[in-house]
C-alpha cells in the first residue's frame, strides 16, 4: 500500500505542482487549501506525512500544527514544513517545539525534495 | 530594559507599547535612548507625517538631520508641506513602493544625492499596528517577512513598534518567527 501525503497550502499552483512531485516519487497525495480543510481530512483519513505551508490566511501553518498537536487522535502526526519563510533563531526554536520531521525551503529543489521525501517515508 | 544592549544582541526587535495613549511619549523615549548610538536612522512612518515627526524631534532637542523618513501617511491624508530627507509613499497599502523606497535608501541610490544620504544603520518602523489597519494580516505577514530578511541581508538593525493590544493577534505569532526578539515596555 502506497504511503499517503497531505499537502497543505493556500496557493493552488503549489498544491498542483507539489502533488505531482509527490506522486512522481510513488506516493499517494491529497491536498488541502487551508487548515480547516486539512483538519477535516486528518480526522477522517490516515496520512503518513503532512507537508505544511506557513504563510496562510485565516490560520497559519504554525497555528495549524499547534492545533494538530493538541488533537489527541492526530497529535503524533508526522509533519514537515514546506515554506518560503526564512526563520530567525527565535523562530527556529518556536518551530522546533512543534516537532516537525523536516523543514523544506521553497523554491523546491526537485532532487533534494525527492531524497527528503524518501527518507521521511521509508 | 536596556534597548541598546538588546540591539547589540539582536538585529530585528519588535517593541510593544502598552497603549495608543502613551505611544507618542514612548516613541520619543526610544529615540532619546538610541539617538547617540546611531548615525543615520531610517524612520518609516504609518502614524505621523514626516513633518510632524521633525517638529517633535526638534521640540525634544534631537537632530532631525540624522533621520531619513519614509512617509506612508502624508499623501494618504493630503498633508501639505514638503520635507527634505524624506521619500513619500502614495498610500499605506503601497508596500511595493515602500520596499523600493527602502532599497533606494539602504543602497544609497545616486538619485538620492540631494538628501546627502549617509549609510543608514537603524530602521525604526512605526508601526505594525498601523500597517495592519490598512493591510490584511496575510499581506502584512508576507511583507514583514520580506522586510525583516532584507534588513538582515543589508546588515542593518531594526525596531518595529506594535501596540500591546495587537500583540495577541495571530499575526504577531507569525511575525515573531522572523524577528530576533519581542519586548514589552
Amino acid at each position: 500500500m502506497k504511503k499517503k501525503v497531505l499537502i497543505v497550502d493556500d496557493e493552488k499552483d503549489i498544491l498542483i505542482s507539489v502533488k505531482q512531485l509527490v506522486e512522481r516519487d510513488g506516493f499517494e497525495a491529497k491536498t488541502a487549501a487551508s487548515c480547516k480543510e486539512a483538519m477535516n481530512l486528518l480526522e477522517k483519513e490516515k496520512f503518513d506525512l503532512v507537508l505544511m505551508d506557513i504563510f496562510m490566511p485565516e490560520q497559519s501553518g504554525r497555528d495549524c500544527v499547534e492545533k494538530i498537536r493538541k488533537t489527541p487522535k492526530i497529535k503524533n502526526q508526522k509533519i514537515a514544513f514546506l515554506t518560503v519563510a526564512h526563520l530567525s533563531e527565535l523562530g527556529k526554536k518556536i518551530i522546533e517545539d512543534l516537532k516537525p520531521v523536516d523543514f523544506i525551503q521553497k523554491p523546491i529543489n526537485i532532487d533534494d525534495f525527492s531524497k527528503r521525501m524518501k527518507k521521511i517515508l521509508k | 530594559m536596556d534597548l541598546l544592549a538588546e540591539l547589540k544582541e539582536n538585529k530585528n526587535i519588535i517593541l510593544s507599547f502598552k497603549s495608543h495613549s502613551n505611544h507618542k511619549q514612548e516613541l520619543i523615549n526610544i529615540l532619546k535612548s538610541i539617538d547617540s548610538k546611531f548615525n543615520s536612522i531610517c524612520f518609516i512612518t504609518f502614524n505621523q507625517t514626516a513633518k510632524t515627526l521633525i517638529d517633535e524631534l526638534e521640540k525634544n532637542k534631537l537632530n532631525p538631520e540624522k533621520y531619513f523618513f519614509i512617509d506612508s501617511i502624508s499623501e494618504e491624508i493630503k498633508s501639505n508641506g514638503s520635507v527634505k530627507n524624506c521619500l513619500s509613499v502614495s498610500s499605506p497599502t503601497s508596500l511595493t513602493e515602500l520596499s523600493i523606497a527602502f532599497l533606494k535608501l539602504s543602497h544609497q541610490s545616486p538619485e538620492l544625492t540631494e538628501f546627502k544620504t549617509k549609510k543608514i544603520d537603524l530602521i525604526l518602523f512605526d508601526s505594525i499596528s498601523s500597517l495592519l489597519l490598512y493591510n490584511s494580516e496575510i499581506k502584512t505577514v508576507k511583507f514583514l517577512h520580506y522586510f525583516f530578511n532584507s534588513i538582515k541581508s543589508n546588515n542593518l538593525k531594526s525596531i518595529f513598534i506594535i501596540l500591546e493590544e495587537d500583540i495577541q493577534k495571530n499575526v504577531v505569532k507569525e511575525i515573531e518567527l522572523f524577528a530576533d526578539k519581542v519586548i514589552k515596555i
